[in-house]
């Protein structure tokens, strides 16, 4: 059997180049082609194809017949069974067989090869096998009976198959590439079952000599055309590749048919995996077991609509809750008759589950309740003006604003009714100027409400463009503000009358200060003429004690004009020279110290830093404590004194002024800031002095410390903040 | 100008409405020997007359003009403005001096900021005040 003769190899050749060139065919089919039924059957025909003619090739070479017959035993399905696959292959090709082959057809495509193949392994005839040269050893199949049936068989298959495939690429119009894949496919087929019927039938049976065994090589031209159809026509579509059962089950809706009686027949996979089923819990449930609603309603109504479908053969949609082992879901379900011969036999149920798409509706449902009661609340009325389709959306509260009932789209002239003629010039400009610009718009205009009444409105927009640049629509808000505005108006009346007030009152005090020290200073003027004129003692002390009313009751004028400046001015920032200033106060209180009991006024000024406060209140400031410092001199000391020292800094300006008078006891340190507080009886002052430094240092955020020995002196340190 | 004569002052013209105030001003210009000429005064309105009317004799325009900031009608600004509007020579010749019991910063600032004013004197007047005149 293993014994081989190589001296004849062209039989051999024959058969095995083309095994060869069929088994790397096998390959790239199994490799690199898509799978599908076709393609598997294909590759069935194909691995035939290479085992009969690899058996072929063995037989031919081997030394006796015997052992050709052996080999020819071994292989000999590949060729009894050939008939029945280029069958099979055709009826799948062509589409005769659509999607399940039934058992009845495989059974009549298969059983007879079966058959046969049986007998001829059995030997139930004999084989008879004869060496020819040139070809090696070749069977004769016309002897027996039994045998010629079976190549008869094979035969009729095989021209079968060739006819159903001319019928189909005949009978295909309108696809050219499929046209073209079918020729190829039926010249690749019609090439080995011509020649193999001519040369292993037709001769055979006609001359009574042995067949020419070139079948087996030929059938090569089928699968190589094959597979050239099938890979250079690209016909695996994904049609080709998908059946009808895959695409149901795979659905992402449930899909459910019942019965009459309500029984599920059919029930896919999303819908087995959407109400968290098993497949075992199906068999024996009925519809009703199946869904389980979760309440009353959504029971009936589901109920209401299955029966409306079967009645009026009609489609029914619902929106319905059911409970699962998944928890509650929510679904759209549709419920249509199935019909057939006129009658509702059952009913198909689609439905698809909203659970997350329900959740998201309601958050934003009540999102847009909160905006809504949001803008209600703070009167902000929302509107969108879609500028190409010329028409307003606005919100609930901006209808109100406009005195208008809540309503659907508007067209954009609306805006304009209400708002008065003049002012709607005014804003058409504006927003025609922001569609071309992009800049945000704000304005404010009047409404004319439609219910009455008048409405003052700010108005907010922005543009959105579009990727041209061209301006699409402008959002934006209407914030009532009518309220806002009467209150606004109000207050700026309120705040001129209080202006006027002010200002009269300061011309008041002014004048009166005036009017009241002009007397006074012509009194002094008298005084001192008079002083200068006479030699008489008694007569200059009595115009002193003259001379020291006059200047006191000068003084509390003086103060009460200082103290009303400070309270009701407002607070400058002018530079301030030091030097310049305290000159100016010392020179202005120079008739006060002209009496016997000289003050020695000493001055230090560490300057460098530009300096700026309210000038008219560090001069009152300064002005009072060195008065105070002159005033209350200590009458026994022999070298009175007031020294003042300045040190002028970037943040702040330092000012002590310290003298060796007669000094505050330390328990009224406190009191000599309150207003009319006087030390005692003998006091010359108003009251008022340290009071207006307390109070204007406070206007400039300034601060003030006091260190004093009764009889030994007082010291006054302020801190003036540079502004 | 008499070369004898002891007086700073050919003349000066005095607008002050308080009796008491002009009396003082005319005491203290007589004893410091500054003018022994008065042209007084009651009134802005009556002084402004008096310049209008003798701006062409220069003999009796006066050499100084003491000005007192509030008078009745027409205040000592009034008269600054108006004054403005009198002939050069006229303003050239009578150089003002404001008199007044205001201690009132801006008053101060007011006075001096005016090119016509030569001083400001608080009052009252006394023989110091007149020295650097």
């Amino acid at each position: 059997m293993f014994s081989f003769d190589f001296q004849d190899p062209y039989g051999f050749l024959c058969a095995f180049i083309p095994a060869l060139f069929n088994l790397i065919l096998l390959f790239y089919i199994l490799f690199f082609l898509p799978r599908n039924r076709l393609i598997n059957i294909f590759a069935l025909l194909t691995l035939a194809c290479v085992l009969w003619q690899t058996g072929d090739s063995l037989k031919r070479i081997v030394t006796t017949a015997a052992a050709a017959d052996i080999w020819d035993t071994i292989f000999s399905p590949s060729w009894i069974f050939i008939g029945s696959l280029c069958v099979h292959f055709t009826l799948i090709y062509t589409h005769r067989i659509k999607s399940v082959s039934s058992p009845f057809t495989m059974l009549l495509l298969y059983a007879p090869g079966l058959v046969f193949l049986s007998l001829y392994q059995m030997h139930y005839y004999d084989h008879t096998i004869q060496h020819f040269p040139f070809f090696g050893w070749i069977n004769f199949h016309n002897k027996n009976i039994i045998d010629i049936t079976q190549i008869y068989w094979v035969t009729v298959q095989v021209l079968g198959s060739l006819v159903l495939l001319f019928i189909h690429t005949f009978k295909i119009k309108s696809d050219k590439l499929l046209k073209k894949q079918s020729y190829f496919i039926t010249i690749g087929m019609a090439i080995p079952i011509v020649t193999g019927v001519v040369a292993e039938v037709i001769i055979p049976t006609l001359f009574q000599r042995p067949a020419i065994p070139v079948t087996s090589t030929s059938m090569s031209f089928l699968s190589f055309a094959t597979v050239m159809a099938l890979k250079k026509y690209k016909l695996f579509t994904v049609s080709e590749l998908v059946n009808n059962e895959t695409l149901i089950e795979s659905l992402p809706i449930i899909l459910i048919s019942v019965s009459e009686e309500k029984r599920i027949t059919y029930i896919n996979k999303t819908g087995i995996e959407t109400l968290g089923l098993t497949k075992k819990d199906i068999s024996e449930m009925n519809i009703n077991q199946l869904f389980v609603h979760s309440s009353k309603e959504d029971e009936k109504k589901f109920r209401e609509a299955c029966e409306r479908t079967v009645r009026y053969k009609r489609i029914e949609n619902i929106e319905s809750a059911l409970t699962t082992t998944n928890g509650k879901i929510d679904i759209i379900l549709s419920s249509a008759p199935i019909i057939n011969n006129n009658k509702v036999q059952g009913i198909l149920f689609t439905a698809r589950d909203i659970t997350e798409l329900k959740k998201t509706h309601e958050l934003i449902k009540k999102k847009e309740e909160l905006l809504e009661e949001a803008q209600q609340i703070s009167h902000v009325g929302s509107w969108e003006w879609n500028i190409a389709a010329n028409t307003v959306i606005w919100s609930d509260e901006q209808y109100r604003i406009y005195g208008y009932e809540p309503a659907e789209e508007l067209p954009f002239e609306i805006w304009s009714k209400e708002v008065p003629l003049e002012e709607q010039k005014i804003i058409k400009d504006i927003f025609q100027k922001a569609c071309l610009d992009y800049k945000p718009v704000s304005l404010y205009h009047k409404i004319l409400r439609r219910n009455g009444g008048e409405a003052i409105v700010h108005v907010h927009g922005k543009v959105t463009v579009d990727k041209n640049n061209n301006a699409v629509r402008i959002t934006g808000t209407t914030q009532d503000i009518t309220e806002l505005k009467q209150k606004e108006e109000m207050l700026q009346k309120q705040n001129e009358e209080l202006q006027k007030i002010n200002s009269e009152l300061d011309k008041f005090v002014y004048s009166v200060s005036h009017d009241l020290r002009a007397p006074l200073t012509s009194m002094l003027g008298i005084i001192e003429i008079t002083e200068e004129e006479t030699q008489d003692p008694l007569i200059i002390e009595h115009l002193n004690l003259l001379k020291t009313s006059i200047l006191k009751l000068d003084q509390f004028i003086l103060d009460i004009l200082n103290y009303s400046k400070n309270a009701r001015q407002e607070i400058k920032s002018d530079e301030i020279n030091f030097c310049d200033l305290l000159n100016e106060v010392i020179e202005n209180l120079k008739y006060m110290n002209d009496n016997a009991h000289k003050v020695d006024i000493r001055v230090h000024v560490k300057n460098g830093v530009m300096f700026c406060s309210d000038k008219s209140r560090v001069s009152i400031i300064l002005n009072n404590l060195i008065s105070n410092a002159i005033r209350y001199a200590n009458p026994n000391a022999s070298n009175s004194f007031v020294e003042i020292t300045a040190d002028i800094r970037e943040k702040e300006a330092n000012i002590v002024v310290a003298d060796n008078g007669i000094g505050i006891d330390d328990h009224l340190h406190d009191k000599i800031f309150e207003m009319f507080y006087r030390v005692s009886e003998s006091s010359k002052g108003s009251g008022l002095g340290l009071y207006i430094v307390k109070e204007a240092l406070k206007k400039l955020n300034g601060k003030i410390a006091v260190e004093s020995e009764k009889g030994r002196g007082s010291l006054f340190k302020i801190s003036i903040p540079n502004t | 100008m008499n070369e004898n004569d002891p007086y700073k002052y050919h003349s000066i013209m005095v607008i002050e409405d308080t009796p008491t105030d002009r009396y003082i001003i005319e005491h203290y210009l007589k004893k410091c020997f500054i003018t022994s000429n008065i042209i007084a005064k009651w009134s802005a309105i009556e002084a402004l007359e008096y310049l209008t009317s003798n701006a062409d004799s220069k003999e009796n325009l006066p050499s100084l003009i003491f000005l007192d900031i509030r008078l009745p009608g027409m205040d000592g600004f009034e008269f600054l403005e108006e004054f403005e509007k009198l002939p050069p020579h006229v303003q050239e010749h009578c150089p003002v001096v404001m008199l007044s019991s205001s201690i009132d910063p801006w008053d101060q600032e007011r006075a001096k900021s005016n090119r016509f004013v030569k001083k400001f004197i608080n009052k009252p007047l006394n023989k110091e005040k007149l020295e650097d005149l």
